[in-house]
């Protein structure tokens, strides 16, 4: 049976999406920097959810894994917001060479001409105008023309029996995940590490797609559950469920290792360059954020999914995911706005809702790809092993 | 000595596991499979009880964090107070990050021993402890159901009966090698 988006639920995306347009509308009118530093946050956040469902695509055709195959139309469907993730980026790279906002502000000329720490580094050769924008259209175009190629040769195999599909899936896995090694870490720099521009950190790639997988796992299990409340996707039962909330549980565990790691060196050490960085964060406002995105992404799951039974129900997963979405938000906020608007945050209208209206419109994306499918990839070789799946 | 019980041998694990659940279906109560390699779902189709490990390896883990805390306060805080990382604060806790990583080492090494301790005791394979395998065989390459008289209600010859339904390639009496 196929999923139908419409009705309360379709309804309920477009009210998202207006309250974000609203939002924004709000936003450009009292506090403009806002809602740049705020449409950096989201746009990245949502493609990085987007992203980890193709890495989960990817990481499952080389791995051969078979568990997967009952559930993977979708992160497959999740994958197509990536083109609507990677405009808002463009547009926030072209508009920041416009000077239209100063996100990045070593973009500005009088910078590039004047900072001692930005010229007396490889950052005057890595950090130009025009190859900021070169790279930000190479790893756009290449996700999305991989994750189209997956999502073409899944609709392939659901008029062709055989192994054929299977293996070009695994060699554009393989590709995927050769170029998302290099990328996933290269972008978090340009788009995100960049914002404090005379600080670095070699695992700071890390430890942003730590956190991006567990999202896109949240997202996956929470799109999962919703069509299961729906009565679909039957062959789908706790055991899947279960393994899902298993990464979910090791990878927030996994992010929380490299957010200390890094921290912790940075710590130690004490270079005013480096250390610089968190005073920006524990000894000002945003305190607030980092202890709470802290215990949320940490404590919270390490505590409520350690037992079997807590990765197992539905109902305590969703809630549990809907928490660790807000807290891996929040995670990003306090990467982004110390930077971008610096002491001028707030979590009011414009942050709530344009976060709402993101989630519409990625629900919107999502849902209505995922409704254009059959919802079982029905000639997936190992489907067998995903309906015999237990643990 | 021991009660009498009927082993039966089966050469395939899947052959093993069908067999228990063709049993179990019949009433037969099964006292115990031995096997040379875990053999997946045999716990369930016998209806063991879910082991309690998890929980007791929570509780270690706790110890471990909290034997950790204390020791690196004594050592490095109250007996001989260290200047760690040009922050001479003499506090555990603004210290806390240079700590973490002992802790965390030292709470797996507590947690993944006394785990093994506690299996090995509660399945009574600790050093000291009588062999129960019944048949050696079981070690190697063949698995081997027990099956004690007394738990069931029927007679050995009904239940022998019952066991050539399955696929068992012997059926030997014995006895059991501990008390019960």
């Amino acid at each position: 049976m196929n999923y139908t988006f419409a009705g309360k639920t379709k309804m309920l995306t477009i009210a998202l999406m207006g309250i974000g347009l609203a939002s924004i509308v709000y936003g450009f009118v009292m506090t403009p920097d806002r809602v740049w530093a705020n449409l950096l946050l989201n746009g990245f956040f949502f493609l990085a959810i987007a992203l980890a469902a193709t890495f989960f695509i990817a990481v499952n055709y080389v791995g051969e894994a078979g568990w997967h195959s009952g559930l993977k139309r979708i992160p497959e469907a999740m994958s197509t917001y990536l083109p609507f993730g990677g405009i808002v980026i463009l547009a926030l790279v072209v508009t920041g060479m416009l000077g239209v906002h100063d996100i990045w502000h070593w973009m500005d000329h009088h910078f590039q001409e004047t900072d001692s720490v930005y010229l007396n580094s490889g950052k005057k050769v890595y950090l130009t105008n025009t190859f900021f924008l070169v790279r930000t259209i190479v790893y756009l175009a290449g996700w999305i023309f991989l994750a189209i190629q997956f999502r073409k040769i899944s609709l392939k195999e659901d008029s062709l029996k055989g192994m054929s599909m299977h293996k070009k899936g695994i060699v554009f896995g393989a590709a995927f995940l050769v170029f998302f090694a290099v990328t996933s870490s290269m972008s978090a720099w340009d788009w995100l590490m960049s914002i404090d521009v005379h600080w670095y950190s070699t695992l700071f790639g890390w430890y942003i797609f730590a956190g991006l997988f567990v999202s896109g796992l949240v997202m996956m299990l929470l799109i999962l559950l919703h069509l299961k409340n729906q009565g679909l996707m039957q062959w789908v039962n706790e055991n899947h469920i279960h393994d899902l909330a298993k990464l979910m549980f090791a990878f927030s565990i996994f992010w929380t290792y490299l957010w200390f790691s890094q921290y912790m060196l940075i710590w130690y050490s004490n270079i005013p360059e480096e250390i610089n960085y968190f005073l920006e964060r524990f000894n000002t406002d945003y305190r607030l954020i980092v202890i709470s995105m802290l215990i949320i992404n940490f404590l919270f799951p390490l505590l409520i999914l350690m037992h079997r039974n807590a990765k197992r129900s539905p109902m305590l997963l969703s809630i549990v995911g809907a928490i660790l979405l807000v807290g891996h938000y929040l995670d990003l906020f306090q990467v982004i706005m110390p930077g971008a608007v610096k002491d001028k945050w707030n979590i009011g209208f414009t942050e709530v809702g344009m976060v709402l209206g993101f989630l519409g419109l990625f629900l919107f994306v999502t849902l209505s790809a995922l409704s254009k499918r059959k919802l079982l990839a029905e000639n997936h070789p190992f489907l067998n092993e995903s309906r015999q799946h237990h643990i | 000595m021991g009660k009498k019980t009927i082993l039966a041998v089966f050469e395939d694990p899947d052959e093993t596991l069908y067999g228990a659940k063709h049993l179990m279906s019949k009433g037969v109560k099964i006292r115990e499979v031995y096997s040379p390699f875990p053999i997946h779902g045999i716990d369930k189709a016998l209806g063991v009880k879910p082991t309690r490990i998890s929980t007791v390896a929570f509780f270690y883990g706790v110890m471990g964090v909290s034997l950790a805390l204390l020791m690196m306060w004594y050592m490095n805080v109250q007996d001989w107070a260290m200047n760690i990382g040009g922050k001479p604060s003499f506090s555990l806790s603004q210290n806390l990050p240079a700590f973490i990583p002992v802790t965390f080492e030292i709470t797996v090494l507590i947690a993944a021993h006394l785990m093994n301790f506690t299996f090995l005791f509660r399945s009574r394979l600790f050093p000291g402890f009588k062999s129960m395998n019944p048949d050696l065989r079981a070690t190697d390459d063949k698995f081997v159901m027990e099956i004690v008289l007394d738990d069931n209600k029927v007679s050995a010859d009904e239940l022998k009966a019952m066991v050539k339904e399955t696929k068992a390639i012997e059926i030997n009496d014995a006895e059991l090698k501990y008390k019960d």
